[in-house]
């Protein structure tokens, strides 16, 4: 699927502002082991700013720029045209060492009692992938998707306790059963096309969900315990990927001043063809 | 009259003394030493310290006490007996830590880029990854030169057949240099004739070399380059060593609010506007460095400093990340480091070192918490410490729940041996103190040791603790050619 994404964020403030360095991470993954392919990315920054970027430790692009002089707003629009492929399983990594970061806990994902009373049963199956989707449909049917009890900050412990959450909290609830019974898993911060990224359907377009290593052949599958669907399709559009929430926040950023910050983001994927 | 050094007592054998031999007779490079302080009457030396009070107080060579009353600052104790390094011996300690610098260099250039030694299963990937001073934003980051380490104070001590040791190596933001170079001043204007009998080693071009080391950093095609120091501020407790070195080398203090990022360069604010900065000589820790990245709380540093240093448009001395090397699990495989880059064995021995992440060294732990010293891995500054010796049985049992609950936390060693050496414990008495030594290496085209370094002494009867903030001195320390 090619599919279209226009997200737009913008920072308010009650006055005003100086000195904003910020931190985006909303460029398509680009990685050539992925079947997704990024056609375009364009990012605009108002005020104007001149827009820098690296690759992050887990091969994600980050996009930076500051502005110094004083502002009561900063727009931030990226736009990009991807190509979903097939499916979302990524090949997996030479380097198996790179998988040890993905095996423990991590800030929002703990080996709480909570998960180690929730994992136990599932310790009996052999096979680790199949394991991961026990997991998943376990969450997807017993968690209550619930906006608004929980934060950007909640821990997977805290998600626990509630039983409820967003699909960030259910991700990083997965990530953590996951890494607990010693499958390597990671936190993946994408879009979701047309069936939107709340159970019930209504379009959000954001999403979270995870990717567990299948093994070298297998490589890295999506699978996402907030839909039914649970794996990941043609419709998932991954930004990129780390230990959790915190390695991939959208946008991140520090200012100068004294004043009263309101966010709005609005998030559009259309289908191109 | 009672002549210094008559009534004093090298014993306990178990220890080092680093004047007298075992037998009692004084070691040959202390022999014009003793010879002169045998002469001393204690208005002599009650003369000679008063001029080196008023000196420091003069110069405010202090340091702050934390814990104790908020802001107190003290005079930094200097004993007036300097400590002295014969040359052959010094030139062990300078081969053993150039060996041991590069090969810590080399190590941290590999786990921040291609991470051979963890995937030769030299050293165990999780040890690295696992510990929180691995810095992810800085791998595949080219540092200039490839230095990571330009300043660097490993901890040496002597054990009782008086070999040396290392007993940590400190690769972040390591201080008391300060106190080394105004030892030196102090010793020379209250012992001038003593100082004239020996030929010692300068010490005093520290801080044209250090400004040297940090001009060798400098990005590419930056000549005359813009030097600053970034300094935590007043409330640090080795503010006077950001001052003072700062002045030394001509160059600017600062503090984070004073520097700028602006499209991913660094620059200082100036009454004239922005002023382009090159090198930062920070002794602000990694975590407070850059809010955007590092502890968004953090009121110490610069928002954006990160990413201009990845991109090459300033250099930072220490980099980021070496605290991974310094770890004290880390510390145990020094050895292996040394050997797996160098094709060496290690001049310089480590203190033995248990594991407690390792099944055997655990048990072995466990079953002699009686008689080791336990610490974390990650800790400094004596929290997290078990001293067996010291300790009831009840914290032996709550360590070994620690222990065994978090064994990758933990290691153990021997009861530490420090050597002694003749201190005034008090206005007139020679006590047989325990000391260190923490030399200086500076990195950058070259490696440069600056000859001894920072003799710290424990000026309590018995103390093995030669902290600053805990009762600890320091000496002048002498490398002398004979």
């Amino acid at each position: 699927m090619i599919l279209k994404v226009e997200h737009t964020t913008i920072f308010e403030y009650d006055s005003p502002i100086y000195e904003t360095a910020t931190e985006v991470r909303l460029h398509p993954d680009t990685s050539l082991s992925s079947p997704q392919r990024c056609a375009s990315f364009k990012l605009q920054v108002e005020p104007a700013a001149t827009i820098f970027d690296y690759t992050d430790f887990y091969g994600n692009v980050v996009n930076h720029f500051n502005i110094l002089q004083s502002h009561k707003k900063v727009k931030i629009l990226a736009t990009s045209v991807v190509d979903t492929g097939n499916g979302q399983s990524v090949a997996g990594d030479d380097e198996e060492i790179l998988l040890t970061d993905f095996t423990g806990e991590s800030r929002y994902v703990h080996f709480d009692q909570g998960i180690r009373e929730f994992t136990s049963m599932f310790t009996t199956l052999e096979d680790k992938c199949q394991l991961a989707e026990h997991i998943c449909r376990e969450i997807n049917g017993t968690f209550v998707y619930e906006p608004g009890i929980t934060d950007v900050h909640s821990t997977s412990a805290v998600v626990m306790a509630l039983g409820r959450g967003v699909c960030q909290d259910f991700a990083h609830v997965m990530l953590a059963a996951c890494r607990y019974l010693a499958i390597p898993a990671r936190y993946v911060s994408g879009y979701l096309y047309g069936g939107g990224s709340t159970p019930d359907g209504r379009d959000e377009a954001s999403h979270a969900w995870c990717e567990v290593y299948c093994g070298k052949e297998k490589g890295w599958i999506g699978m996402d315990p907030t839909h039914k669907t649970l794996f990941a399709d043609e419709r998932y559009i991954k930004i990129g990927s780390g230990r959790d929430y915190s390695d991939v926040p959208p946008v991140r950023g520090t200012y100068k001043g004294n004043a009263q910050e309101k966010l709005g983001v609005s998030v559009r994927v259309s289908a191109m063809e | 009259m009672k002549r210094y050094f008559e009534t004093y007592d090298h014993g306990p054998l178990r220890f080092f003394d680093e004047v007298f031999s075992k037998e009692g007779t004084p070691r040959p490079h202390y022999g014009k030493l003793l010879q002169r302080f045998r002469q001393f009457s204690q208005e002599d030396i009650n003369a000679r310290r008063e001029i080196i009070n008023i000196d420091f107080r003069n110069q405010g060579i202090t340091f702050t006490v934390y814990g104790v009353d908020e802001g107190i600052e003290r005079i930094f104790p200097f004993d007036l007996i300097p400590r002295i390094l014969p040359a052959k011996e010094w030139e062990i300690l300078e081969k053993g830590l150039l060996q041991r610098i590069t090969a810590l260099n080399e190590f941290l250039f590999d786990i921040y880029h291609t991470q051979k030694i963890l995937k030769d299963r030299v050293v165990p990937a999780e040890l690295i990854l696992g510990s929180r001073h691995f810095a992810r934003e800085f791998v595949g980051v080219n540092p200039p030169l490839g230095v990571y380490i330009h300043v660097t104070g490993s901890d040496i001590i002597r054990d009782g057949e008086g070999n040396y040791l290392v007993l940590e190596d400190n690769l972040r933001t390591p201080s008391g240099v300060s106190y080394m170079l105004q030892n030196r001043q102090a010793l020379k204007r209250a012992f001038p004739a003593i100082f004239g009998k020996y030929k010692v080693r300068p010490i005093e071009n520290y801080p044209q070399e250090l400004l040297r080391t940090l001009q060798e950093i400098a990005p590419p095609g930056r000549f005359d380059p813009n030097v600053v120091l970034l300094t935590p501020g007043i409330y640090n407790s080795a503010y006077f060593e950001h001052s003072f070195l700062a002045r030394q080398m001509g160059i600017e203090l600062t503090e984070g609010k004073d520097l700028v990022v602006n499209n991913n360069k660094v620059y200082k604010r100036t009454t004239r506007g922005l002023e382009r900065v090159d090198v930062i000589y920070r002794r602000v820790d990694d975590s407070f460095i850059d809010p955007l990245v590092f502890r968004p709380d953090s009121r110490l540093g610069v928002a954006g400093l990160i990413n201009a240093y990845r991109k090459g448009n300033v250099a930072l001395a220490n980099a980021i990340g070496t605290g991974v090397a310094d770890d004290k699990v880390i510390y145990s495989f020094v050895p292996k480091i040394i050997r797996y880059y160098l094709g060496e064995d290690p001049i310089l021995q480590n203190v033995p070192t248990w594991l407690a992440s390792n099944p055997a060294d655990l048990k072995y732990i466990l079953e002699n918490l009686g008689s080791l010293v336990v610490k974390a891995a990650n800790e400094s500054g004596g929290y997290g410490m078990l001293v067996g010796p010291e300790s009831t049985l009840a914290e032996q049992e709550k360590f070994a729940e620690m222990i065994v609950a978090n064994p990758r936390n933990y290691i153990a060693q021997p009861t530490i041996s420090l050597s002694r050496h003749p201190s005034f414990i008090n206005d007139s008495e020679l006590y047989g103190c325990h000391i260190d030594l923490r030399p200086y290496v500076l990195y950058g085209k070259n490696v440069t040791i600056v000859p001894g370094g920072l003799t710290r002494v424990a000026l309590k009867r018995g103390s093995l603790v030669v902290n600053s903030s805990q009762g600890g001195g320091s000496k002048d320390t002498w490398v002398i050619d004979e």
